[in-house]
């Protein structure tokens, strides 16, 4: 036998299964559709604007009806599917603007946003002065930390 | 035989973005994803494999293409792509492990007194052991000749290169092989 005859002499090659154009077809457009998906904000996504849409919709109505209508219109929307919900909400979804939310709240169910006035709640302290860490002893400051749990060894919780 | 569009008509395509660079990708993936198929299939051995191999090839020939620079011909810098993630794939993967393999890619023809006491798995192992170790422009013009069985004519095409040059190659990637196999089987 000869031993240094080539070595591709005594070799044959099979042939690599290979699927049909079809494949490469279907394989450049999911490649293509994957290239187009982008990162999008959380505050851009629709499904984030229509959930929320949703919850201040639902919302808006049943605060314009009695209780027993409430009762009824909860039984309804139960019986109506996530997918219908945001396939109305996707519909109508130029329909939900700030505008017309405020005027589907009624003042009267609207809670008053009460302010502290020092004249009627002379317990509460105000500040006329502007602070300054000038005036506060290191001590007090070493013992604002203590309170407060601040680790001293942690830079994420110091932010002065 | 199907006739591709050129690879410079390709590029062309694909710089004008949108549309016509998914026309353009789908021209490349048609004209180059069976020999980059194959290419990965022969180390993967697994047609699943393969799949997500060449999907990874795809994807970055895809987010680079833009910044393709011309430097090599198209066909070598996507089998530089796919030669990185084939490599890439061994070191992470178990393939051998509960997976069903290809038979191997070569067969022994008697006659040859050292491949006589071998098996085809492992003389396909030690040929694909001997590919990687090769200079890239080498383990291409190998692939493209050996195993696609192209012409040298074609092959030209294909990488920019004289069909001279390209013998040199083809045959120096031939020595190299065969030296790499009968040290590694005398040992």
């Amino acid at each position: 036998m000869e031993t240094n005859k080539n070595i591709f002499d005594h070799l044959k090659t099979n042939e690599i299964e290979t699927p049909d154009a079809g494949y490469f077809d279907q394989l450049a457009k999911e490649v293509i559709a994957s290239q187009k998906t982008k990162v999008i904000p959380l505050y851009k996504k629709p499904l984030a604007w229509i959930v929320s849409a949703a919850a201040v919709f639902a919302a808006v109505f049943l605060l314009n009806l009695g209780d027993a209508e409430e009762q009824d219109v909860l039984l309804a929307l139960n019986e109506i599917s996530t997918e219908e919900v945001y396939l109305y909400i996707e519909d109508h979804i130029e329909d939900f603007d700030t505008d017309l939310i405020s005027e589907m709240i009624d003042e009267e169910n609207i809670d008053p946003i009460v302010f502290i006035d020092q004249e009627l709640n002379p317990e509460v302290e105000t500040f006329d002065e502007t602070l300054s860490f000038e005036d506060i002893e290191t001590e007090d400051i070493l013992e604002y930390l203590q309170n407060e749990a601040v680790d001293l060894d942690d830079d994420d919780e110091l932010y002065i | 035989m199907v006739k591709h569009p050129e690879d410079e008509e390709i590029l062309a395509l694909f710089n004008q973005g949108g549309k016509h660079a998914n026309t353009a990708f789908n021209q490349l993936v048609a004209k180059f994803g069976p020999i980059l198929y194959r290419q990965i299939r022969s180390v993967t051995k697994n047609h699943e494999h393969t799949n997500d191999v060449l999907q990874n090839v795809l994807i970055k020939v895809f987010q680079n293409l833009l910044g393709f620079k011309g430097d090599s011909a198209l066909y070598t810098w996507m089998y530089r792509i796919a030669r990185n993630e084939s490599l890439n794939f061994l070191e992470k993967e178990n393939r051998r492990s509960g997976v069903d393999i290809d038979p191997p890619m070569l067969e022994i023809l008697a006659g040859h007194h050292v491949l006589d006491s071998t098996t085809s798995e492992m003389i396909s192992d030690l040929l694909e052991q001997a590919v990687q170790t090769l200079p890239e422009k080498q383990a291409a013009v190998f692939q493209l000749k050996y195993f696609e069985e192209l012409k040298y004519s074609e092959i030209s095409k294909k990488l920019n290169t004289s069909e001279g040059a390209l013998k040199a190659n083809f045959h120096h990637a031939k020595q190299k092989i065969e030296k790499f196999i009968l040290n590694k089987l005398n040992h």
